[in-house]
């Protein structure tokens, strides 16, 4: 039951807002529009409320026919005006249609006044109507005007009537009068005032529910603004670091608490005093900040940011970090500034003591005279100290980016790349890698290498870093020793050799000496003649013999110990020559061996006279004591490019090959019996080597068994 | 003692042979060599009591290999070997008895003594 009233009431809605509602431009028009309809259905229902009040007059007998069915008439013609008004603003015309309406309404009831009872007429009322509606819909100086023209009207009805030149042409009579009067009075006190009211109650709802509303969304904004404030004080007060915020007039607006654990101070003790902060700022870095001060007092200037030192209240430094900004409303008034003040004296140690450090293993690689770098984990360097350009003479802008296999020979860059990438694979020190590189002149430059991985925190390798030493001279050093070392152990063994053979070939002669002296001694008395005579002649001999061994033996041991110089001079290679070759002319006679000197006219070399005589001696005699009796030596020079050749030919036994390099060699002393059995030292060509060499020059032999030997020996010209 | 007993010296030097010729030759039948190939030409030519051989012999063999040789031969097996040289070391001694030497003297050695260690053997 109660749903179908609903249905019925939401049905009567939904019509009714379909009859009032108006097309119009604005929420106002749609709201006078609704109005205005709505007053047009009442004025529809006055009109029929109307009618009915006229018609009733009837049956009561109030007043003629004639009157009363006029009357009844009269407000039938507002029906059409009033639908035809709703259909206008309906269709937007608002304005007009409330104009048409009200004036046409106001002349409809004057026309009334005038035609029913005249200045008795009950229409009057009727214009409470259309005055209240004008004063609605229209202005209220509507109001005021209509109600002008309604006193008027009815003052001027009153002149004519009283001067007897109007009659109303119809009446009522007394009694209809009465009634139409209290029944009109009715109906507009009904519609009216009822519609005032609605109206007014309509509004005065309207304002209590705005208030109602502006209270609540207040209350709202308030509590908001509360908790906000709240936050904000919270998080200001329990900020951790010193924050404040100064006027545009110099002076704290706020400053929080935590500025006491950091100076000591209050913030009282900065709101009372000003210039508080300035004060307790180390005096070194004083003018800056009040440099700062001006700055940013001066204009809105966005942040800025200085470090300070200040004097806590218990004299100890802090170092501040000052940062601040300008603050200005939401409507761009300029609010001061905000600062921030952050103690980072802990900060500041440890930034002192990593620069010292930092400074200290600077200054350590830049001048240390090793080579430190760092590579990526593809073997890039991306660092290098200043030493790159005195080992490898690549400034350090070279090296960066470049690998340290780029400087090595190819073999050695695939060797040491092969080592890198496995150590980056699997991290792990590299120690004394020996490389080989090229210097940037193109020396070969050898590097030792140490270095250790640079590990993230997953312990991935990401590159390494090292030391490089130069090498290059110890190396050469360390070859250089080492063949030292070989040719003393050779030289040491050629030595023990030689020294058992010279002391054999010393101590021989002796067997002799001591023997036939011995006979000689003891057996003086017995011996004859004969035997006399060979035992002192064998002991002569054997004296000459050890005595050109102990000379050759003193020559050579001075020659090794450095006491025989290298004494050159310039001279006539023939000059010196020959008459050496005289004074053997005599044992070669003895022979009968021919020594043919082949060296004419002047040749000049620069020589030590007393060696190349010694040489010469050497290499003619042994070339007498090698050849058989009717032989020949021949002794020749020439010149060989940058050289002079001296050659000493036979035609002696020769000497087997094998023996052909040994014969100049301490290593192997050999001493040959000549062709009469002479006797050799087995020293002379040993001395001759070594007295050649020290001219620069070089001697050598080549023989053929049975035919003979050609010695030969070079010295340098001069040109 | 008797003049029989036959010495081979082996000795490259000349005047040393007749030094040993001097010494020598009054006490025992003396033949002399002055290198391998005489030494292996006198050989045959007698059954030798004791041996005189100097190391050093020049061209050829020297006298270890001569030692060496010696020993391999059935009849010099145990034969005395004196071995004079003027070789003075050590390691050049142990080489000559461990070839076979039955005494090693240094040079220069005294005439009687010479003799006497020859005397010993007989």
């Amino acid at each position: 039951m109660t749903e179908n009233v609903n249905k019925v009431r939401s049905w009567a809605e939904v019509k009714w807002k379909t009859l009032i509602d108006v097309k119009a431009h604005n929420d106002e028009d749609v709201r006078l529009g609704r109005l205005f309809n709505t007053l047009m259905v009442i004025s529809t229902a006055i009109v029929i409320l109307l009618v009915i009040v006229f018609l009733m007059m009837i049956p009561l007998g109030l007043s003629n026919y004639t009157t009363i069915y006029l009357a009844a008439v009269f407000p039938l013609v507002f029906i059409p005006l009033s639908i035809y008004c709703i259909l206008s603003a309906k269709h937007g015309h608002l304005k007009s249609s409330i104009n048409i309406y009200v004036w046409t309404n106001f002349a409809a009831i004057s026309g009334a006044v005038w035609l029913f009872d005249g200045i008795y007429s009950p229409a009057w009322l009727l214009y409470i109507w259309t005055i209240t509606i004008a004063g609605t819909l229209l202005t209220p100086v509507y109001s005021l005007w209509m109600t002008s023209g309604v006193v008027l009207h009815y003052a001027l009805l009153l002149f004519f009537y009283k001067l007897g030149l109007y009659k109303p042409p119809l009446t009522f009579g007394e009694a209809g009068r009465e009634y139409a009067t209290i029944a009109s009075l009715l109906i507009m006190f009904m519609s009216t005032v009822g519609l005032l009211t609605y109206l007014n109650m309509k509004s005065l709802q309207k304002a209590l529910n705005d208030l109602h509303n502006e209270i609540a969304e207040h209350k709202q904004t308030e509590s908001e603004l509360n908790e906000s404030n709240e936050k904000y004080r919270t998080v200001a007060d329990f900020t951790y670091d010193w924050e404040y915020w100064v006027g545009p007039d110099g002076k704290y607006i706020y400053i929080s608490p935590s500025c006491e654990r950091i100076t000591g101070y209050k913030p009282d003790a900065f709101i009372n005093d000003p210039e508080l902060l300035t004060s307790i700022i180390h005096t070194h870095d004083r003018p800056t900040f009040v440099n700062h001060l001006s700055e940013v007092m001066q204009d809105d200037c966005d942040v800025r940011r200085i470090d300070f030192r200040i004097i806590t209240r218990s004299g100890e430094i802090r170092w501040i970090s000052h940062t601040c900004c300008s603050v200005s409303s939401s409507a761009g008034k300029w609010l001061g500034r905000r600062g921030s003040n952050s103690d980072i004296t802990e900060r500041k140690k440890i930034e002192e003591v990593l620069r010292k450090s930092e400074d200290k293993f600077r200054s350590i690689a830049e001048t240390i005279s090793d080579w430190i770098w760092e590579v990526d984990s593809e073997g890039k360097y991306i660092y290098t100290n200043p030493r790159s350009k005195d080992i490898l003479g690549y400034e350090p802008a070279e090296i960066i980016g470049k690998t340290p296999f780029d400087f090595m020979p190819p073999e050695e860059a695939e060797h040491h790349r092969k080592i890198f990438n496995d150590a980056v694979k699997t991290p792990h020190s590299l120690r004394v890698i020996e490389n080989i590189n090229f210097h940037k002149n193109g020396s070969i430059v050898i590097l030792e290498t140490n270095a250790i991985p640079i590990l993230d925190a997953e312990g991935n390798c990401t590159g390494y870093r090292g030391i490089d030493r130069d090498i290059t001279e110890r190396k050469l050093a360390e070859q250089k020793i080492q063949k030292i070392n070989e040719e003393l152990k050779e030289l040491n063994a050629t030595k023990d050799t030689f020294f058992s053979i010279i002391a054999h070939d010393l101590k021989s002669p002796f067997q002799g000496l001591l023997g036939y002296s011995q006979i000689l001694s003891t057996e003086y008395s017995t011996l004859n003649e004969e035997e006399k005579l060979f035992f002192i002649q064998s002991i002569y001999d054997l004296s000459k013999s050890a005595f050109t061994l102990l000379e050759n033996l003193l020559i050579w041991s001075r020659i090794q110990t450095g006491k025989i110089v290298f004494n050159p001079d310039v001279f006539n290679l023939q000059e010196e020559i020959m008459p050496t070759v005289e004074m053997l002319m005599q044992v070669a006679s003895n022979k009968n061996i021919l020594v043919e000197c082949q060296i004419h006219g002047k040749t000049l070399v620069q020589a030590d006279k007393n060696m190349i005589q010694t040489v010469v001696r050497n290499l003619v005699s042994n070339a007498i004591k090698f050849t058989n009796p009717d032989g020949k030596v021949i002794i020749s020079l020439r010149q060989n490019g940058k050289f002079i050749e001296v050659s000493v030919e036979d035609t002696g036994v020769g000497i087997r090959k094998e023996n052909l390099d040994k014969i100049f060699k301490s290593g192997a002393v050999v001493s040959t019996k000549g062709t009469a059995n002479e006797e050799g030292t087995g020293l002379g060509l040993i001395l001759c080597a070594e007295m050649i060499k020290m001219h620069g020059g070089k001697i050598w032999a080549e023989s053929k068994l049975g035919k003979g030997s050609k010695f030969i020996f070079q010295i340098p010209s001069i040109m | 003692m008797t003049k029989t007993a036959k010495l081979l010296i082996v000795e490259d030097d000349d005047l040393n042979q007749k030094l040993y010729k001097a010494v020598l030759s009054k006490e025992f039948d003396t033949t002399f060599c002055a290198n391998d190939v005489q030494f292996y030409a006198a050989l045959p030519q007698k059954k030798f009591d004791i041996f005189l051989i100097d190391l050093a012999l020049g061209k050829g063999e020297d006298g270890i290999s001569l030692i060496k040789k010696l020993r391999q031969m059935d009849e010099y097996k145990s034969t005395p070997i004196i071995v004079v040289t003027a070789y003075a070391f050590k390691r050049d001694e142990d080489t000559a008895m461990a070839a076979g030497a039955t005494k090693f003297i240094r040079k220069p050695v005294d005439n009687k003594v010479l003799v006497n260690e020859f005397k010993k053997y007989f």
